[in-house]
């Protein structure tokens, strides 16, 4: 018998909420719910531009980035992450839901 | 004796299960049209594939419960079959494509594109629609598989695809003159992908195979991030090296959340053709093993088979060209657990959308 593939360790989101153009809600499968203004999303932007591929370290001075910045859209990837359209202009990160749920301010998912 | 009525009917079907979705065929909404007429019940059952491996069964079931009812004569049950789309497509140009599948594989060379050429035309063979995107920028052979070259025609801006044996197809391979090949950095694999998918008129389909190159590359990461797969397919041959390879793709795909509907074991053994014994050339039953550990379907195998390869080479592939060949039964049979594990992915998944609400 053919079994079904289980992988449910990684982050999924239930329900995804764009509130306004303030901040992003995330309801996940295990109930948790993390809220980030678009600021957060903004300096945590993975792209090349924000952060150094090789080093991993944060080329973005957050202090450039106004703190009422406004999210103007917010799009799936796929099966596995967002994209985020700011009011800067800035497009180019992908935020897997995996990098979302860490960086959510419960820190309470740390591992992995 | 009083006439038979329909709720005795359903509550005969209801004890007819669908083996795979662990439901029984009332509550899953598979029956329509219930007729009856003094003796005579008349009604059709409506699966989530054409391709489905226990069809013959459910309709033998059906028809035998309810002939058991008292006051029952004869019965018709007509099946048909209505493929589900997988939930997570979004994308308007093909939002008539109702499930998109991978083909990967981690090693080039193990028959990913024979494999996808006969698993489509299996599927259409079952009454499904099917399209067909060869996606291997290196080694684009569909064209040839499928016996028709050339380049495709533009209508009203979208790209019109090539059609053989019922299939739709589109090659990157047309995108190059003649026999010149592709050389191209990660951005224009990009674009071509992009616009093999979205830019070409595929109209309604139950069925997208997409046939990717080898490994984990620019085709890859586009394709996952482009459009939601309905989830991806991993062809290997049973050696180590070979399966070693294909686990990094399988991670690749788990990485970004797709659903890993089964692999397939390819040039599984080869019978002799003088005397007939087995010869397993690449060693046996690896990727049953492997398939059993990560806890992902296993499809089944397929032997390494002269006539698999000249049919591939002549433009008809052996599903159609030799339909009674052991080889062919095998693809039937591959293509039918497939199409079963799409229906169950689709009907466990939750469709995932943004939604806007006034802060």
């Amino acid at each position: 018998m053919i079994q079904d593939y289980k992988n449910k360790k990684e982050a999924e989101p239930k329900q995804i909420r764009k509130l306004g153009n303030k901040s992003l809600n995330i309801v996940w499968s295990d109930d948790h719910i993390s809220e980030y203004t678009f600021y957060k999303l903004r300096i945590h932007c993975p792209c090349a531009a924000c952060v150094d591929e090789l080093s991993g370290k944060k080329v973005l001075d957050s202090k450039q980035v106004a703190p009422l910045i406004q999210g103007l859209n917010v799009n799936i990837v796929g099966n596995y992450a967002l994209s985020i359209t700011f009011e800067d202009g800035h497009s180019t990160g992908i935020y897997p839901f995996k990098y979302l749920r860490q960086i959510c301010s419960c820190k309470i998912w740390l591992e992995n | 004796m009083g006439q038979v009525t329909k709720e005795q009917v359903l509550e005969a079907l209801k004890t007819v299960q669908d083996p795979d979705l662990h439901k029984d065929i009332v509550t899953l909404g598979f029956i329509k049209d219930l007729r009856i007429c003094e003796g005579n019940v008349a009604f059709e059952i409506h699966l989530t594939t054409p391709a489905c491996p226990v069809k013959d069964l459910l309709q033998k079931e059906a028809q035998d419960k309810v002939k058991a009812l008292s006051g029952v004569d004869e019965v018709t049950v007509t099946m048909k079959a209505e493929v589900k789309a997988s939930q997570v497509l979004n994308k308007n140009a093909l939002k008539n494509v109702r499930n998109i599948i991978a083909i990967g594989s981690g090693k080039g060379g193990v028959g990913k594109s024979t494999v996808s050429v006969n698993l489509a035309c299996a599927l259409s063979k079952e009454g499904a629609r099917v399209g067909l995107l060869d996606a291997d920028i290196y080694g684009p052979s569909i064209p040839i598989m499928m016996g028709k070259q050339g380049e495709p025609m533009i209508r009203e801006n979208l790209i019109q695809p090539k059609i053989a044996h019922g299939i739709k197809f589109m090659s990157m391979g047309f995108f190059a003159q003649g026999d010149q090949p592709l050389i191209w950095r990660g951005p224009m694999a990009h674009r071509a992908l992009e616009q093999s998918l979205v830019d070409v008129e595929w109209g309604e389909l139950d069925y997208l195979v997409v046939d990717l190159p080898p490994g984990t590359g620019d085709v890859h990461l586009t394709l996952v991030q482009t459009v939601s797969l309905a989830g991806a397919v991993i062809v290997s041959t049973p050696q180590d090296v070979g399966l070693m390879i294909s686990m990094k793709t399988l991670r690749m795909l788990q990485q970004t959340n797709v659903k890993l509907l089964g692999i397939i074991e390819n040039m599984s053994y080869h019978l002799c053709t003088h005397c007939g014994s087995r010869e397993e050339i690449f060693g046996y039953g690896g990727v049953k093993t492997a398939s059993k550990n990560l806890e992902i379907p296993f499809l089944g195998e397929i032997p390494l088979e002269q006539s698999i390869r000249e049919q591939a080479d002549q433009g008809t592939p052996i599903v159609l060209a030799k339909p009674e060949s052991p080889a062919a039964k095998i693809y039937l049979e591959i293509a039918r657990n497939l199409a079963a594990q799409i229906s169950i992915a689709n009907f466990t998944s939750k469709k995932l959308e943004v939604v806007e609400e006034p802060a």
